[in-house]
């Protein structure tokens, strides 16, 4: 199917979505509006009281506003600020006042909250209030900042005459309990509001319909305190009853937080200002009130923060149980936790699942009912997690299911100390599988060795067959010679028994031959027992002696004096010294050097380990080989399968050690083994 | 009178033993030697006898002794003792004029059957490939300029024409003459062109 280029639609330029910039634009131009409308408006509503007949009255919640807008905004929206300012002052001053006052008083109020609002966003304050430090912070920034406006504001206008100096202490504090009310009850809901993140409120989301009934009355009991407040119920004093606002508050701060609680403050300012508004006969000023007003807010806000905190935490702390909790169920490793005196504290499924046991039979008992630990389990643990660099330490054990079957574990330690006790989390890995895999793959190796080492045995056949023809020469020489003997005329009893005693000891020695081999030749099964390296030397040497005696190649062995014995399957350990000498003695086959020699040599290398080297004078080994040397199929002979080297390569490391290769000096190749000695075997055993 | 002695040389104490008691008790008379080089030191050739050798030996090899019996003109039999998988060792050695080999495990009537007849040898076929594979080996020692001359001696051709064939002076063919004489321990120039007609016969028939 054909797609016509007429269908591909394009998009008119002017029905393109406006671009983000242009969108952001006109939001802030909306935004701008909607603040100097609502400053202006507020600034009018609450023009109350005023002294002097300029802006100085008790109540000031545009500041609230104008603070919050720069909390959240920043403060590059000063000139905003100050333009709302100018308007405010300038429309609602009932005396004519001087273009220069009035710009300067704009410009301190302006520079004032905007360098309140600066540090604000400077220091660890979160708008939302969701911690109590946040409230302090709050009330600290706005008390000193409305205090240095409020100065600076009235100082202005006195020294411009429309102040008296007289009256300006009292001017000040009018206007500082003005803009400080208004920050600390308008500023806190428009925060909020204008977080993402608004905080759940503290209460049971279970019980909902409990909520139904709550809120209406918890607007019920503020509407109810307020009336009692301005029917003067209980004494005829206007502040007779107003702490009975603080038990509204109290319950909305303690039942759902901070969030809620600025709003009851919100609404209880309103409530204040219009009851006074009705009730304007009491000859009390509104910014008595406002004092009061003051400490309901530091109440109400400080209670509620201080609940929705905890609640926070609580939130926090179900949330990371939670976690824990998954992680635990999930893990297919026991993890368990113990006391110092070995008693299981804590588990988790997997635990029982492990021992085949119910937790309530697991906790309470002793680590050493289900792991075949060492007595002294925790007083190594304490030593050895005590160290200053404790890493997690990890044991190879037996463990007991309830059936009384034992399995291999890994165990892994770790140590943490609640306040005032001790306590380990050990970790329990079931490692029978990979035992099992283990074995598997040394089964495997030893088969393969197995397979090698027939077949070595094959290419051997010339050196064995002259192995067992020098006795069998010698056993007919002998046995002929005494027939001879007894055929004569003259009997010759001593010289008839040396020959049969030498007839029977070249036998002996066919028979060693036979057996060696056989021995060689033998089934896979992996046997290490402790052994002495001379003979073993001394058994791989004669079997290539025939070859090498071919090739006139000299061997020489050289085994210091006293070496330990060590841990090795001999068979195997013959086999890779068989091939080394096989190797070095094909290297130096149809080369000219002056003298083929092999050096074989045993030394100690440390504690733990012999060191077995086989040396060669032939030609060495290509540099672009040396690096697949053991690897299977990498061979430099040209009838060569390349798998004498891997074979060794991996009898070696099923001994724990590796095998190694390096430049012989002048020339020619050295190849090096670690066997482990009996110490090193102890001395693991007891780590 | 030559000697009736059976000389042993074999490195494997037991083997070598072995043949000592054995023969000893077939009534000849036996010396045995655990190395080439200690029976090179020890024999005297004019005691004549026979060598039972043993052809693979470390350092000196049954093979090269035989080669310097050659050089030295020692003229002993030598019966090899072949171990399985040697064949080509024994018709390399049976070439350089060996009396006979035979093969390991031993069996004693083809041994002293072969023990007699080396003792008591008059056989031409032998004598020639003796003689034949000692002046072989000796041949082996000339110079390829040596052989060259030796070549032009044997076909009687005066040292005059030699040297203007060879384009070498007069003086330096007669440098080669004298070295070949004593390589090939010639004692005229009749043995010299006798000597070039066996090294040059057909060796197999």
């Amino acid at each position: 199917m054909e797609v016509a280029v007429d269908d591909i639609v394009h998009v008119p330029e002017w029905a393109a979505p406006p671009s983000p910039r242009a969108r952001q634009a006109w939001r802030a131009i909306v935004l701008s509006v909607a603040y100097v409308a609502v400053y202006v408006t507020l600034d009018r509503i609450s023009f109350i009281e005023p002294l002097h007949g300029i802006n100085i009255t008790p109540w000031n919640p545009s500041t609230g506003v104008m603070l919050a807008l720069l909390i959240i905004k920043g403060v590059r929206w000063s000139p905003l600020v100050l333009i709302a300012e100018l308007i405010s002052d300038a429309t609602l001053s009932q005396i004519p006042v001087l273009p220069a006052p009035l710009f300067v008083a704009a410009t301190v109020v302006t520079v004032g909250y905007a360098g309140a609002a600066a540090i604000l966003r400077h220091v660890r304050f979160e708008a939302s209030l969701r911690r109590t430090s946040d409230v302090v912070v709050l009330f600290l920034v706005a008390s000193i900042s409305s205090c240095l406006v409020a100065s600076g504001f009235v100082a202005t206008y006195a020294a411009a005459g429309v102040v008296p100096w007289t009256g300006f202490a009292d001017a000040v504090f009018q206007y500082w309990i003005g803009d400080a009310i208004g920050i600390v009850v308008f500023a806190p809901p428009l925060l909020m509001i204008t977080q993402s993140s608004v905080l759940p409120a503290p209460t049971d989301r279970r019980r909902n319909w409990l909520q139904l009934v709550e809120v209406p009355a918890q607007g019920a009991s503020v509407v109810a305190a307020l009336a009692a407040v301005f029917l003067q119920i209980g004494g005829d004093h206007p502040f007779g009853v107003f702490y009975v606002l603080f038990l509204p508050l109290i319950w909305i701060a303690t039942r759902r937080g901070v969030v809620a609680a600025s709003w009851a403050l919100l609404a209880i300012q309103a409530g204040l200002i219009a009851g006074l508004e009705i009730r304007d006969q009491w000859e009390v000023p509104l910014r008595a009130f406002q004092l009061l007003m003051f400490a309901l807010a530091a109440t109400g806000l400080m209670l509620g923060a201080v609940v929705s905190e905890r609640h926070r935490l609580s939130l926090a702390l179900a949330a990371s149980e939670r976690r824990r909790a998954a992680i635990l169920n999930t893990a297919r490793d026991g993890v368990l936790t113990i006391d110092a005196h070995g008693q299981i504290q804590s588990i988790n499924p997997a635990v029982e699942r492990l021992f085949e046991l119910p937790g309530n039979l697991l906790i309470g008992h002793d680590i050493h009912e289900l792991v075949d630990a060492p007595p002294d389990l925790l007083a190594r643990l304490r030593r050895i997690t005590g160290a200053p660099a404790a890493e997690a330490v990890c044991w190879e054990l037996d463990a007991r299911r309830a059936d009384g079957e034992v399995f291999p574990i890994e165990l892994s330690v770790g140590r943490f100390d609640p306040p005032g006790t001790e306590q380990y989390t050990l970790v329990i890995r079931d490692i029978a599988l990979r035992r099992k895999a283990e074995a598997r793959v040394r089964k495997h190796q030893a088969e393969l060795a197995h397979v090698s080492r027939v077949s070595l045995a094959g290419e051997m056949a010339a050196g064995l067959a002259h192995e067992l023809s020098q006795p069998l020469t010698a056993i007919t020489a002998y046995a002929r010679g005494c027939l001879r003997l007894l055929a004569g005329s003259v009997p010759e009893p001593a010289l008839l028994h040396e020959g049969l005693a030498e007839v029977v000891q070249q036998a002996e020695r066919a028979g060693d031959v036979l057996d060696r081999l056989r021995e060689f030749v033998r089934g896979g099964e992996y046997r290490r027992v402790l052994t002495k390296v001379k003979p073993l030397i001394d058994a791989a040497v004669s079997l290539t002696r025939m070859d090498a005696m071919q090739q006139k190649v000299e061997i020489a062995a050289r085994v210091d004096p006293g070496l330990p014995a060590v841990l090795a399957d001999r068979i195997q350990i013959q086999q890779v010294l068989l091939n080394l000498l096989r190797n070095a003695m094909d290297a130096m086959e149809g080369t000219n050097t002056a003298r083929r020699s092999i050096a074989v040599k045993a030394r100690r290398k440390s504690k733990h380990a012999v060191e077995i080297s086989v040396a060669d004078s032939g030609p060495g080994i290509a540099d672009e080989v040396t690096d697949r040397i053991f690897e299977p199929f990498v061979t430099t002979k040209p009838l060569g399968m390349g798998m004498g080297l891997s074979i060794s390569h991996s009898i070696v490391e099923s001994h724990g050690g590796s095998l190694r290769m390096a430049r012989n000096v002048p020339s020619g190749a050295i190849f090096f083994f670690d066997l482990p000695t009996a110490e090193a075997v102890t001395s693991t055993d007891a780590g | 009178m030559p000697d009736k002695t059976v000389f042993v040389v074999d490195d494997d104490a037991a083997v070598r033993q072995g043949l000592r008691f054995m023969l000893r008790a077939a009534g000849y008379s036996v010396e045995a030697f655990p190395s080439a080089r200690s029976f090179l030191e020890d024999y005297d050739p004019r005691r004549g006898g026979c060598l039972l050798l043993d052809v693979q030996m470390p350092q000196i090899s049954g093979l090269e002794l035989q080669q310097r019996l050659n050089v030295r003109g020692w003229r002993i039999p030598v019966i090899f003792i072949t171990g399985h998988g040697t064949v080509p060792l024994a018709i390399a050695a049976m070439k350089a004029g060996a009396f006979d080999f035979i093969e390991k495990p031993l069996r004693e009537d083809a041994l002293l059957e072969n023990i007699e007849r080396a003792l008591h040898w008059n056989d031409r076929a032998y004598e020639e490939r003796l003689e034949r594979a000692t002046l072989q080996t000796r041949a082996a020692l000339l110079t390829p300029r040596e052989r060259d001359v030796f070549e032009l001696v044997a076909a009687g051709e005066p040292n005059k024409v030699i040297a203007r064939h060879l384009g070498i002076s007069f003086r330096t063919v007669e440098l080669h003459r004298a070295h070949i004489i004593e390589k090939l321990q010639a004692r005229s120039l009749s043995d010299l062109i006798r000597m070039a007609i066996i090294i040059n016969s057909n060796p197999n028939t």
